[in-house]
């Protein structure tokens, strides 16, 4: 399982996750931090945060730190960043120190219930005042590295599983809707394009509360759900026949591939989950999907499958196929 | 002239480049070009007055639970609603 809080909810709505961007008062930021100064903070933050339960999880000496993005534990350019940075946990939240800001405190709900994961950053929020006065200011309350972080400084975000609305290309309308809005839709991971996850979240952080921007990120991505159900009705009432050939080839291939480039991962990837979500193939089930569309990202891939990859492999082919194999062929229970 | 933060040294046109600022004290140093970034952002350059977060989704919850219990009391649940009393008398104590 790659987290505890993905593969459930109702299949679309997977996970609620918001994140609180907080800063001393007296520190530099993290561009402007010596990297002694950094790696000091992270050492005092996790022996103040101890009592508290916060344990440490990954820092940026750990190898396989990129795992962590897999479950949205750690930004995926976070993982890969070679300055002193730390991620504390409890349970599903945790603290993040030095992401861009001194601390990013997170949790992750299962399914859509992002005022379950506020409750939870609201219960840690005033133990950060352990490690000194933080950064307010008297017009724009919590001051942030980001001026787009200001304010609340919170992020909230809910990830969905929008095979339907990926095939059927009808995700970019979406987006710009949404952020004629002022909202975002985005991949979960950094850098990448949307495929057939993906995350609906906040852009504004002043002017607005943190309750209201989990009602709006809740309406949107239930609005975001509809139009998922929506597209899949129509995939399957213009091409009912076809597409269900489609999912099937997909199941087969995806059990018996050699090689597997990473545009036929996801096209495969997300029409099996369309077959899941339609009945169409009894005994896979969604948390069999989400791995399949986590683990065979190219960053996970070379952590996962580094024995195997050759100092200078042009692609990851062969890798992902076997990958693939190994998730789709696992028996199931 | 070349505004600066006396704080970390990093300068507006850093700060624009990067989107980052260096430290707390580089929201006073560049106050004004911050007000008009803010109000491209944001929509908004105020925050609004709000109590703190823990008191918000308290509240919130509360009266969500009580919203739920009347319901519960309407269509005469009093399953649901002795669930939802004990709840909120569990919940009345967190704050």
């Amino acid at each position: 399982m790659i987290a505890p809080w993905l593969g459930a909810g109702d299949g679309i709505a997977l996970a609620s996750r918001v994140r609180l961007a907080r800063n001393l008062e007296d520190l530099p930021f993290r561009g402007t931090l010596p990297p002694a100064a950094a790696r000091e903070l992270c050492e005092r933050v996790e022996s103040l945060m101890l009592p508290v339960g916060l344990v440490a999880g990954a820092d940026d000496r750990s190898s396989q730190a990129v795992l962590l993005s897999d479950g949205l534990r750690v930004p995926s350019d976070l993982a890969e960043a070679t300055s002193p940075w730390m991620a504390l946990e409890r349970g599903h939240s945790g603290l993040l120190v030095l992401q861009s800001d001194h601390f990013r405190l997170w949790s992750v709900w299962s399914g859509l219930d992002l005022v379950g994961a506020l409750d939870d950053v609201s219960l840690l929020e005033p133990e950060l005042w352990r490690a000194g006065p933080l950064a307010r200011d008297s017009d724009w309350g919590w001051r942030t590295a980001s001026p787009e972080d200001v304010g609340t400084g919170l992020r909230a975000g809910v990830l969905l599983n929008t095979p339907a609305l990926w095939l059927s290309r009808r995700l970019g309308p979406l987006g710009e809707g949404l952020a004629a809005l002022g909202g975002r839709l985005s991949s979960p991971w950094h850098g990448e394009e949307p495929g057939p996850l993906v995350v609906v979240g906040n852009r504004r952080t002043l002017g607005v509360s943190e309750l209201e921007v989990a009602e709006d990120v809740t309406r949107w991505a239930a609005r975001v759900r509809q139009e998922e159900e929506k597209a899949a009705r129509d995939l399957v009432e213009h091409w009912g026949a076809d597409l269900r050939d489609s999912v099937h080839r997909s199941d087969a291939i995806l059990g018996s591939c050699r090689l597997l480039s990473e545009t036929e991962w996801r096209q495969r990837a997300a029409l099996v989950a369309l077959g899941v979500r339609t009945g169409w193939l009894p005994g896979r089930d969604v948390a069999l999907v989400l791995e399949l569309l986590v683990s065979l990202r190219e960053g996970t891939l070379r952590i996962r499958r580094a024995q195997g990859i050759p100092e200078a492999h042009p692609k990851l082919d062969d890798l992902r196929a076997d990958e693939a194999r190994d998730i789709w062929n696992r028996p199931r229970p | 002239m070349l505004l600066s933060c006396p704080g970390c040294g990093r300068t507006w046109d850093d700060a624009r480049r990067t989107g980052l600022l260096g430290c707390s004290r580089c929201w006073d140093a560049f106050r004004e070009p911050l007000r008009v970034v803010l109000h491209e952002i944001h929509g908004e350059a105020t925050r609004q007055e709000l109590p703190p977060l823990r008191e918000q989704v308290v509240h919130h919850r509360r009266d969500e639970l009580q919203r739920n219990l009347k319901e519960a009391l309407e269509r005469e649940d009093y399953a649901e609603a002795l669930r939802l009393r004990d709840i909120l008398n569990a919940e009345a104590g967190r704050l």
